[in-house]
C-alpha cells in the first residue's frame, strides 16, 4: 500500500523520499494496512499571526488540506480487508503561541481551527477518522469535552501475534528525561505502560511539566529550529524502487543531532520489554521537527526511531549537488514492515 | 442573581488536578422535548424565514418544552415581547457574522455572556469539526446554539437550559 499512497500523493505534490526502511524486525508485517502519520502542524490564527509578530507560520496548509482530502479518498478506495488510517501525532494546534502567557482556554483552540476551516474540516472528516494526539503545545486540549478523543499514546499491533510493535507518542517526553529527571518516573509509567491510564491527578502533572517546558518564551523567531534542519540527501520517487534502507541514521555513521532522542527511546521501549513484557520494535514521533529515520541495532537487538518531521519551520537537504532549502512538510508511512519519510512541496 | 445563575447552568466540569486547572464549561444537548429541532435535518435556518420564526416563537411560548406543543398549552405566552426583536434581527444576514456573538453589540441585549465552544451531542457521530456557538440569554432560560460556516452563522438550534443542580 505505500506504491498507493505515494502515487496519490504525487497527485497532488512535488514528493521527495527523505528515508526509507524496510525490515522484518519492525514487526508490522501486514501488507493491507497502511498507518499515516502527521506531524506538528502548530495552527494558530491568522489574527494571531499577525499581532504576535511570528516570523515563520504553518507551511502549505492548502497543501495540507488537500493531504488529507487525499487520504480520506483514499480510505474510500481501500479494497475490503484492507485499511488506512491517519493520525495527528501532535501539536496540531499550538495554544502556546494562540494565547502568551499560558492561558489558553477553548476560546483559543476554537479561534484556531474557526481561522482554518477548511484544513480543520478536512481533518476532522468523518470519512478520515484521524486519530489524535496531544503534543505539549495543545496538551490543555484534554480539559474540553470535544478532545476527550486525543490521547497520549497509541500502540500498533502485530495484527498476526496481536501484540503492539509500535508505539506513537508525541516526543516531548524525551524532553523531560534530560530536564526533570525525578518527576518523569510517573509519567512514564503513565506513556508507556499498557495497563496504567492516567487519572485528572497525572494529567495535572503532566500539564505543570509541560508549563514548565514551555518556560515563558514567545517562539516569535522558532519553536524547534533556529536553522533549517539538515535533513541528507533526499531523492525523487520515481521510476526506481524505493530502496530498502535509505537515509537512515544509525549511532557511529550519522550526525549526532541525527540520533537525537535514539538513545533515550530505545532504553524506555528495552524498559518496556522488562516491566510490561512489551516488545516494542518501533517509536513514530514528531516534536522536534526533524523529519528521519534513526535505527539502534545490534545481533540482538532492534529499534528503530521514525521522527516524523513536521509542518512549520525549514529543513535543508542536499539535490543534484546544491543544497535546498524548504519549508517542512513531511509525512511518515508505515505498512508491510517498512517505513517511509516523504517530503512534500506545491506542485510546480 | 442573573450571574450566579448563568454560573448554576452551565455545567462546570474540570480536570480537577489543582488549583490552577481551568474550569471548562460545556453544553449538553438535552432530550427532543427541551430543543427546537427532532434532528439536525429540520435545524432552524439562519437568516430566519417567516416560518422558522413562528416555530421558533411557539417553541418559546411553550417553555421550551415540546409537549406542551400539540395542544397549544402555553408556558411565557408574552415572551414575544422580550425575543421578538431578537428574532427580528437573526432574520437579517448582515447580522450574522459570528463576531457578533463574540465582541458585537448586535445582540449583547440577550447574550451577555461569552459563547461556549463546547456543545456535547450525543446525536453526532463525532464532536463537530467546527464548533457552535452556545449563548445563554439574559434570562437563563435557554442555550441558543448557533452553527456557523466561514464566520457566518447558519442555523440556530435553541434549546431549555437546565440547573446542573436541582435545589431541593
Amino acid at each position: 500500500m505505500h506504491a498507493q499512497l505515494l502515487s496519490a500523493l504525487q497527485r497532488i505534490a512535488d514528493v521527495r523520499l527523505v528515508a526509507s526502511l524496510k525490515d522484518n524486525r519492525i514487526g508490522y508485517p501486514g501488507v493491507n494496512d497502511l498507518r499515516v502519520f502527521v506531524p506538528d502542524v502548530h495552527l494558530i490564527s491568522a489574527a494571531r499571526q499577525q499581532q504576535g509578530g511570528f516570523q515563520y507560520a504553518t507551511n502549505y496548509t492548502e497543501l495540507l488540506t488537500e493531504v488529507f482530502l487525499t487520504l480520506a479518498q483514499l480510505r474510500r478506495q481501500t479494497a475490503p480487508g484492507a485499511n488506512v488510517s491517519v493520525y495527528c501525532i501532535g501539536d496540531l494546534l499550538d495554544l502556546w503561541r494562540e494565547a502568551p502567557g499560558f492561558a489558553a482556554g477553548d476560546d483559543a483552540a476554537a479561534r484556531i481551527r474557526d481561522s482554518h476551516e477548511d484544513l480543520i474540516v478536512a481533518a476532522f472528516s468523518r470519512d478520515l477518522q484521524t486519530r489524535f494526539l496531544l503534543g505539549n503545545h495543545d496538551f490543555n486540549l484534554y480539559h474540553w469535552p470535544a478532545y476527550t478523543a486525543w490521547e497520549r499514546r497509541f500502540y500498533l499491533p502485530d495484527a498476526t501475534v496481536q501484540q503492539p510493535r509500535v508505539i506513537l507518542v508525541h516526543g516531548d517526553i524525551f524532553d523531560w528525561i534530560e530536564s526533570f529527571p525525578t518527576e518523569i518516573k510517573q509519567i512514564l509509567v503513565y506513556l508507556f505502560s499498557p495497563n496504567a491510564a492516567p487519572n485528572t491527578y497525572a494529567l495535572g502533572q503532566m500539564e505543570a511539566l509541560t508549563r514548565r517546558a514551555h518556560d515563558g518564551r514567545n517562539y516569535r523567531q522558532f519553536i524547534q529550529a533556529p536553522q533549517p534542519l539538515r535533513l541528507g540527501t533526499l531523492r525523487r520517487p520515481g521510476a526506481d524502487p524505493v530502496p530498502p534502507r535509505w537515509n537512515v541514521q544509525t549511532p557511529g555513521a550519522s550526525p549526532p543531532e541525527t540520533l537525537k532522542f535514539l538513545d533515550a527511546a530505545a532504553a524506555e521501549t528495552a524498559a518496556c520489554k522488562t516491566k510490561y513484557d512489551l516488545d516494542l520494535r518501533l517509536m513514530v514521533i514528531g516534536h522536534t521537527h526533524f523529519a528521519r529515520i534513526a535505527v539502534k541495532e545490534d545481533a540482538g537487538s532492534f529499534f528503530a526511531l521514525l521522527d516524523c518531521g513536521a509542518w512549520i519551520e525549514q529543513c535543508a537537504w542536499d539535490e543534484d549537488g546544491q543544497t535546498v532549502v524548504a519549508p517542512n512538510a513531511q509525512l511518515g508511512a508505515l505498512c508491510d514492515n517498512e517505513v517511509r519519510l516523504y517530503q512534500l512541496a506545491p506542485r510546480t | 442573581m442573573k450571574l450566579a445563575r448563568f454560573l448554576s447552568i452551565v455545567v462546570v466540569a474540570a480536570g480537577l488536578a489543582g488549583c490552577c486547572t481551568p474550569k471548562t464549561a460545556f453544553v449538553p444537548v438535552p432530550e427532543t422535548v427541551f430543543r427546537t429541532e427532532i434532528t439536525a435535518h429540520d435545524r432552524l435556518s439562519l437568516p430566519l424565514t417567516p416560518d422558522g420564526r413562528d416555530a421558533l416563537l411557539r417553541f418559546l411560548r411553550a417553555g421550551g418544552n415540546r409537549d406542551n406543543l400539540g395542544d397549544n398549552t402555553l408556558v411565557d405566552p408574552t415572551t414575544g415581547t422580550h425575543y421578538g426583536p431578537l428574532l427580528n434581527l437573526l432574520a437579517l444576514e448582515e447580522n450574522l457574522a459570528a463576531t457578533n456573538l463574540t465582541d458585537g453589540v448586535v445582540f449583547k441585549r440577550w447574550f451577555p455572556h461569552p459563547p461556549v465552544r463546547q456543545v456535547v451531542d450525543a446525536r453526532e457521530d463525532a464532536p463537530p469539526a467546527i464548533q457552535p456557538y452556545a449563548v445563554l440569554d439574559d434570562q437563563g432560560k435557554y442555550w441558543w446554539i448557533f452553527y456557523p460556516r466561514h464566520q457566518q452563522l447558519l442555523q440556530l438550534m435553541v434549546i431549555k437550559a437546565m440547573p446542573a443542580k436541582m435545589e431541593r
